[in-house]
């Protein structure tokens, strides 16, 4: 019969030092944690657990006690970086901190924070040296960072937004259900659902005024607009599928028909007149007809010649 | 011995030893693959242990890190009869909602288009791979990105040779003639909508073009006697166009390296570009929608009309088809 034996109480410190490596451990959590295990079977004194504590720390493994939970405080993965990655690691960390400013991302701010951790001793010590990272002037920013924050509350609320935005010297009045932001450059804009109109808009938070949430709730949840279009010839072999697209038929000559959802009206036409000849609005019917509409407003300004 | 293991085998040591075995392999894994003969050495010699370990128990161990998720491929002709510890779980797990702000940062990055910041991210990018224990995640740091397709050592050499206005041959998949071999004289690389372009004189066209860098495959240099003169006078030569923005296209301007605003007013700016690709222009222009009318030169304007009427017609085609 084949030798199945295990180094349980090895398994066991292995199992512990899974646990810590991602989170503090009471002496109890250990307890659970090896009690749950199907595999262990034996019944554990908190002195068994001393052991263990102290087997990890002999290996270099630095655990202290506070507010009566086992803490790890040096990681295992230690990493060691260029100086241009130092550089680019302050630049992100600024970048996530200042300019990306999603602060209900914590996951990300706390994976930057382990990063940092598990650099190694020379990485750590150039580190501290490259204080600055990298610095690109494009990222000093135009973007208030009250106004992003605002506007990601209300995208969390998942209310009704109702605000006006200025078109030349017209003002226009929108009623939005607020989805997510989306940074482009040195702008945040707000994508939301016009449920008035039954599109998709993307608006720049700077030209957001007037803003007031209304006590009806966002109903969008589930909802999607398709919107199916062709590209042919050249445009068909080369196409590079955005996010937000699939594509529902193919003829290997000819065309490509690709199903977009939930894109800004403006941004999607915008792009697929960029396309030329080589581009067809198929359904629905209506954006179809606004496409041609829009066209017909272009060739407006050239009415006098 | 380190200072801290001298410490502890001095006192009486309340270890688990069975625990430190296994610990030690792994530290020992971690540093480098190891023969079991390795293994056997660095046991006989550890302070606490002083003494070897058998073949068996070392199977043992390596069974409780497999157990407990480290990846640890057997010793055999293919790993030079060596354990090789592939992966382990002791780390903090780069999780989904952590990928998700990564990505968004990088997307943010990119649109600023700069592909040589890009490049640096993607770089570190890279090591935080080493932080996603889920496959799939890894796969979305290392290969999610603008620059996924272009070959590094490409475009060193196209960088490289850019600045030389050194004439190449080059193999190009070309999304309607396939493998093809154009002479081309390299002006710049340009990263615009995500994509990656080398703009230059393209001499069996005979004109300024551009091509796509994740389709170029191969390239070498050639002599062609006349390449700066050809390039310079096919720029002097290029069309000049002007043209108005309103709206957010004219808040929002960023003008290429064609282009320099000549009029601006609290409502509109004046363009004026260089058409050395005329069909990149007329893409540029059509995706400012409404906000841009092409003002000079006149032929161009007509061409400009032509083109939208054309892209009307499309539409009033199929309609007649359909009625």
């Amino acid at each position: 019969m084949k030798n199945k034996k295990i180094a349980d109480s090895g398994l066991r410190i292995l199992e512990i030092l899974k646990a810590l490596s991602k989170s503090p451990l009471s002496m109890g959590d250990m307890l659970k944690l090896v009690a749950d295990n199907e595999e262990i079977e034996t019944v554990y004194t908190r002195e068994t657990f001393n052991k263990y504590i102290n087997t990890l720390r002999l290996l270099g493994f630095e655990i202290h006690k506070v507010d009566n939970k086992y803490v790890m405080t040096n990681t295992i993965n230690l990493i060691h970086l260029t100086n241009e990655n130092i550089r680019v690691l302050r630049f992100l960390r600024r970048y996530a901190e200042k300019v990306y400013l999603d602060k209900t991302n914590t996951d990300l701010i706390d994976f930057l924070d382990i990063v940092e951790k598990s650099l190694d001793e020379d990485t750590v010590e150039r580190y501290a040296k490259h204080r600055r990272g990298i610095r690109f002037k494009d990222f000093e920013l135009r973007i208030p960072s009250e106004l992003v924050k605002k506007f990601q509350m209300y995208c969390e609320k998942n209310l009704k937004l109702k605000f006006c935005v200025n078109d030349g010297n017209l003002k226009i009045e929108y009623c939005i259900e607020p989805r997510k932001l989306k940074y482009e450059k040195e702008f945040v804009y707000l994508i939301g659902y016009d449920y008035l109109n039954d599109e998709f808009k993307k608006f720049r938070i700077k030209d957001i005024k007037q803003c007031r949430q209304l006590p009806q709730k966002s109903s969008f949840v589930n909802y999607t607009k398709f919107i199916t279009y062709r590209v042919k010839n050249r445009l068909a072999k080369s196409y590079v599928l955005k996010e937000n697209e699939t594509v529902i038929n193919i003829d290997n000559s000819d065309y490509l028909v690709i199903s977009n959802t939930n894109e800004d009206m403006d941004s999607l036409f915008y792009r697929l007149l960029r396309y030329g000849e080589n581009c067809e609005i198929l359904y629905p019917k209506k954006v179809r007809d606004d496409f041609v509409a829009y066209i017909d407003k272009i060739l407006d300004l050239y009415d006098e010649q | 011995m380190t200072s801290k293991q001298e410490q502890n085998t001095e006192c009486n040591l309340n270890i688990s030893k069975t625990g430190y075995r296994v610990l030690l392999l792994f530290k020992l894994l971690q540093e480098r693959p190891r023969s079991r003969a390795e293994i056997e050495e660095a046991f006989a010699k550890d302070a606490i242990l002083q003494k070897g370990v058998s073949h068996d128990s070392i199977t043992n161990i390596v069974r409780a890190l497999r157990k407990c998720g480290c990846v640890i491929k057997r010793p055999n002709i293919s790993t030079q009869y060596k354990y090789v510890l592939e992966k382990h779980p002791f780390t903090t797990e780069l999780n989904e909602k952590a990928l998700d702000g990564l990505q968004k940062l990088r997307d943010g990055i990119a649109s600023f288009g700069d592909w040589q910041l890009l490049y640096k991210v993607n770089k570190l990018y890279e090591v935080f791979a080493k932080f996603a224990l889920n496959p799939k995640f890894a796969r979305v740091l290392l290969r999610n990105h603008a620059l996924r397709n272009i070959d590094y050592k490409i475009l060193k050499k196209l960088v490289s040779y850019c600045g030389a206005k050194q004439t190449l041959r080059i193999k190009y998949i070309s999304p309607v003639l396939g493998s093809e071999t154009l002479t081309f004289i390299p002006d710049f690389v340009a990263f615009e909508n995500n994509i990656m372009y080398l703009w230059g004189y393209n001499l069996r066209y005979k004109s300024i073009g551009y091509l796509r860098l994740d389709r170029i495959k191969r390239l070498k240099t050639t002599f062609y006697v006349n390449a700066m003169s050809v390039l310079d006078l096919n720029k002097s030569n290029a069309l000049k166009v002007t043209y108005r923005l309103t709206g957010f296209s004219k808040l929002a301007f960023e003008p290429t390296r064609f282009e320099h605003v000549v009029i601006e007013n609290p409502n509109f700016i004046v363009v004026e570009a260089t058409a050395y690709n005329k069909f990149n222009l007329i893409q540029r222009l059509l995706s400012f929608g409404a906000e841009c009318k092409v003002l000079t030169p006149s032929q161009f304007v007509e061409e400009y009309i032509m083109e939208l009427k054309n892209i009307r017609e499309i539409y009033r085609h199929e309609k007649q088809k359909n009625s």
